[in-house]
């Protein structure tokens, strides 16, 4: 008649699956200690699903890296298209109205 | 399979004197191999035992419903009814299917009390799972807040069917003694992550 098995032994069993005669057989018999195994097993059944479940996709380094050099490239085009608007002219060249119309003003006045 | 060399080995260590991939061995297994079959329950039969005792099922009838869910598939197989072997998923669905018409059974003896028809998941790789959505995300955020040693070493014996303690100290440049150390801490970690939602 073996006594009680603790939690640790319960885990390091369950750890194995390897088969124990006179563990299991105290394991079926004893109610206290059944429940002890269900808990146990639970938890490990638990730690099985949690190592299957697949991890929250998470960006690389590459893809960090990748997307710094893009928004990077953004502010630069976005910089170069205000330059290239300040550096272009607002309005049309001057142009002498008295060298389109052959020296005399449209209202006739001749300067002195 | 993530370490395939490994898996490998180990699969010769379990399968004897030829080694073959789980994958090669189910295939092998479909076509009738009773070698095949014999490695594939050597390989998952802890995971289906543990599945079992995790839904309050007696040890002792565990150890029997887990070699009868094995015979179950074997016996399919043999009818031609199995295409696919998806494991250990298929295993454990069969096994918690055996249980639940045992209980039933067991149930339906005694006329005062009501009988639960339980019927198998539509899906052959799908079944009740113990871990809630949320306790699940939980952990895993836990998990990947692990050093990342101890997080390969979980992954490794945890996801993986019949690696042993050995292999993953080897693989890691680890001693045994430090795998499990690693693996009780990160088993300590996560049932504080678990059982806080519970």
């Amino acid at each position: 008649m073996r006594g009680h098995p603790d939690a640790a032994e319960i885990r390091a069993w369950l750890e194995t699956g390897h088969s124990a005669p006179a563990l299991e057989a105290h394991l079926a018999r004893c109610g206290p200690c059944a429940a002890r195994l269900e808990e146990e097993a639970r938890m490990e059944e638990a730690l099985f699903e949690v190592a299957e479940a697949k991890p929250r996709a998470r960006p690389s380094a590459a893809g960090w890296a990748l997307a710094i050099v893009a928004a990077a490239a953004s502010i630069l085009l976005l910089l170069g298209t205000v330059t290239a608007e300040r550096t272009s002219p607002s309005a049309p060249p001057h142009v002498d109205a008295r060298a389109l119309d052959g020296g005399v003003p449209r209202d006739g006045s001749v300067d002195p | 399979m993530t370490a395939l060399g490994t898996t490998w080995t180990r699969l010769a260590l379990l399968g004897g004197a030829r080694a073959r991939t789980e994958p090669e061995l189910c295939e092998a297994a479909l076509e009738g191999d009773a070698a095949a079959w014999d490695a594939l329950f050597r390989l998952h039969q802890r995971r289906v035992l543990v599945a079992l005792l995790a839904r309050g099922v007696r040890v002792d009838r565990a150890r029997d419903l887990c070699q009868d869910a094995w015979a179950r598939l074997i016996v399919q197989q043999r009818a031609g009814r199995l295409r696919n072997l998806t494991l250990p998923g298929l295993a454990i669905r069969q096994a918690l299917f055996l249980a639940a018409e045992e209980n039933r059974r067991a149930r339906s003896r005694r006329p005062h009390l009501p009988v639960h028809e339980v019927e198998p998941p539509a899906d052959a790789t799908t079944f009740e799972r113990i871990v809630d959505r949320d306790r699940l995300a939980r952990a895993r955020v836990v998990l990947e807040g692990c050093p990342p040693t101890a997080r390969r070493v979980f992954e490794r014996l945890y996801a993986e069917p019949g690696v042993r303690h050995a292999e993953v100290a080897e693989e890691l440049g680890l001693s045994v003694q430090r795998v499990r150390q690693i693996v009780c801490e990160v088993r300590k970690t996560l049932r504080a992550a678990l059982e806080e939602g519970s």
